[in-house]
């Protein structure tokens, strides 16, 4: 049984659809990536998920309980890490956690033991007594991670968790994911905009884009897919006169204000080709196949300004 | 979840060296000054008003006995401070340049029935409260003095005389007053009040500052119910508070040697309900949303004018009739009444005030449910 299910799911503000109808589902164990520019909807999408935001429409569940229900029920399997720094700045990391921990319903011994579990995954034991204000960003980081697992959740939702984090803390926080998703069996949603992050930490990615879910699959499934090689070229005058004078013997379309050839092209014609037909070169790129192409050929290359 | 909040907010706030301070050390600076500045003009040992001495320019030239009777009995007076000068003109000038709160002059002819009066000079653009008192004061000595030496044998006859006329009575609804109050019967509850409704901005700096942090988004993720997570949210701060008052009253006491003529229990309950409310409006000041920044201004220029217009900073009485009314449409004034009640009428009972604090309660009340309406969890 899938763990957790998203039929429809989506968001109104006011006139504006920050979510149009997402539907997902998450498999028991797995590592899933998010991947979106930014106003694609995937914070949006993960809020929605982890209790934070109310859906405007559709339906989820998380280990087979409604998530509008059984609201409370299901916050008590999910843990957030959310993209800011929560944490109080001016308590220790020991008080900090306390009140994450009594949030999360424990008590006694049994907040203890997750506070023990937390910083043993953070990595901060020795530091359970200094204020959160002395730590460095990275540390500030795995403590934000530690604060969202004190009661072991079945599915961890993480909101870009390594902004800002040097790349000891980053490898650091992977490690901390992978030992909860192997040893805890713990379910988790990734967010990132960092591709070999998700490369390497996921094992299925969604991409998002205007709201959209607009591909989900695997990462070979993906690149499968949407992977293009090739030769991108940019050209000086019209674009349309000047594939029409490399003739049907050398396969390309247009995208955009660029002329595409597939990898099978061999450089040395077409550089004869262009040069007969009087076409001036202005640009010569060669088109990636990997995660990133992907994920620019799905979302497009205009820059994104929306929050 | 609601003791785990109580120990985080406390926590928090014993870090902020700032809020400490403007919670429990500026109202007692605030005391401290005022209460010695105002020492000893609530009243006097023998129960006596030991209101301040009218200043009083008299003029009263050589002529009739009348006039000069009249003007002894006036300088007599324990409520007036009298100084003689030579001239109308000389009246005039000492009132204009505020040198004296009332001129008075009586003719060395002084008759009345002829058109000669006594003449009257104060300035009427001085607050009523110091025009009302210092026109009660000269004019009531001046008209019983004339009376008493115009009629010398209306006392002969049977007449009684001026001061006989009317007795002072008590209304029976109220319970008497202390024999002696004490600045700091004033100034300690005025200023708990005021500074109880301050904590306003510190309530919705909270929850604006939870949203910046993103712990807001933990408290929402996590299986807490939201009317629970508010409530646990606004707790820590009645209890704050709570302390805060029992703080400035305690040193109030024990420090200032405030008296408590009426009943502690009754103080207690009427700073609770001022806690509540002030709690209630934190609250709905945080409804209105916004930045840290603007909650900060918009809460603290609100304070200051509800404080202000419901007598924390100056007494009701000072200020005009449609001014009072509006500083009774705050919990501020109802809290001022039943804490002067509470502290200054002997044998003050808890059900003497009880009206106040239902109705502190219910603005407290008030507030929150607009606040309730108008609270967004989602940003």
């Amino acid at each position: 049984m899938s763990f957790l299910v998203t039929r429809g799911l989506g968001k109104d503000y006011g006139k504006t659809t920050a979510v149009h109808a997402l539907d997902l589902v998450v498999e028991p164990g797995e590592i899933f990536g998010f991947l979106g520019p930014n106003g694609a909807g995937k914070s949006t999408a993960i809020h929605m998920i982890a209790g934070v935001v109310t859906p405007s429409r559709g339906s989820a569940s998380l280990g087979g309980r409604d998530l509008l229900t059984e609201g409370l029920l299901v916050r008590r399997q999910l843990g957030l890490v959310p993209q800011e720094l929560a944490l109080y700045e001016d308590l220790t990391a020991l008080h900090n956690l306390e009140y994450f921990g009594a949030l999360q319903g424990l008590k006694g011994d049994a907040l203890k033991r997750g506070i023990d579990f937390g910083l043993a995954v953070a990595g901060l034991a020795d530091r359970a007594q200094d204020r959160v204000s002395t730590f460095s960003g990275g540390m500030k980081r795995r403590l934000n991670l530690a604060a969202s697992i004190l009661h072991r959740p079945k599915l961890l939702i993480c909101d870009e968790p390594t902004v800002g984090v040097d790349p000891q803390s980053r490898a650091h926080l992977f490690e901390a994911l992978r030992r909860l998703n192997r040893e805890e069996n713990t379910t988790i949603i990734y967010t990132s905009h960092y591709m070999e992050e998700v490369q390497a930490l996921c094992r299925r990615i969604g991409i998002m884009d205007r709201g959209r879910l607009v591909a989900m699959d695997s990462i070979q499934g993906l690149l499968a897919a949407h992977a293009q090689g090739g030769i991108e070229l940019q050209v000086e005058g019209e674009i349309a006169a000047a594939a029409s004078a490399l003739g049907s013997d050398m396969p390309h379309h247009i995208d955009g204000r660029k002329l595409v050839f597939g990898d099978g092209i061999a450089l040395s014609r077409l550089a004869a080709r262009l040069e007969n037909a009087g076409v001036t070169v202005s640009s010569i790129e060669r088109r990636g196949n990997d995660l990133e192409s992907v994920f620019l050929k799905l979302t497009g290359r205009a820059l994104r300004d929306e929050s | 979840m609601i003791v785990a909040s109580i120990v985080k907010d406390i926590r928090l706030l014993l870090t902020d060296r700032g809020a400490l301070a403007s919670m429990f050390i500026l109202p007692i600076a605030f005391i401290t000054v005022f209460g010695f500045l105002f020492r000893g003009q609530g009243g006097d040992q023998d129960g006596k008003p030991s209101t301040q001495k009218v200043s009083v320019a008299l003029y009263a030239p050589e002529g009739k006995e009348l006039a000069l009777a009249i003007a002894k009995k006036v300088e007599a007076s324990p409520n007036l401070s009298i100084q003689r000068v030579d001239s109308e003109a000389e009246v005039d000038r000492l009132v204009s340049e505020k040198k004296a709160q009332v001129g008075l002059v009586i003719p060395a002819d002084l008759d009345p029935k002829a058109g000669r009066p006594m003449q009257f000079w104060i300035d009427r653009a001085a607050s009523a409260a110091e025009v009302g008192l210092a026109e009660g004061a000269v004019k009531s000595t001046a008209i019983s003095a004339y009376f008493e030496e115009r009629f010398p044998m209306a006392k002969a006859v049977g007449i009684p005389a001026s001061e006989e006329l009317v007795s002072d009575r008590a209304p029976t609804g109220l319970r008497k007053k202390r024999a002696k109050i004490d600045s700091f019967q004033i100034t300690v509850p005025s200023n708990a009040v005021l500074f109880a409704f301050f904590m306003c901005i510190p309530i919705a700096l909270s929850i604006a500052e939870e949203r910046r942090l993103g712990t807001w988004k933990r408290l929402l993720s996590s299986p807490v119910g939201r009317r629970r997570m508010l409530i646990s949210k606004l707790v820590p701060f009645f209890i704050v508070g709570l302390i805060q008052m029992l703080f400035l009253f305690g040193i109030g006491a024990l420090v200032f040697g405030m008296q408590v003529s009426g009943s502690w229990p009754a103080v207690f309950l009427v700073a609770a309900a001022t806690v509540f409310s002030a709690v209630g409006l934190g609250f709905f000041v945080a409804s209105l949303g916004g930045s840290e920044k603007q909650v900060a201004s918009l809460a603290s220029v609100a304070m200051l004018v509800m404080g202000l217009v419901s007598g924390c900073m100056f007494p009701r009485a000072m200020f005009p009739e449609g001014v009072r009314s509006v500083g009774l449409a705050f919990p501020h004034g109802w809290a001022l009444d039943a804490f002067q009640d509470a502290l200054v009428r002997e044998g003050t009972r808890i059900a003497d005030v009880g009206l106040p604090i239902l109705v502190i309660l219910g603005l407290g009340l008030l507030y929150t449910a607009i606040g309730s309406r108008l609270f967004r969890f989602e940003s």
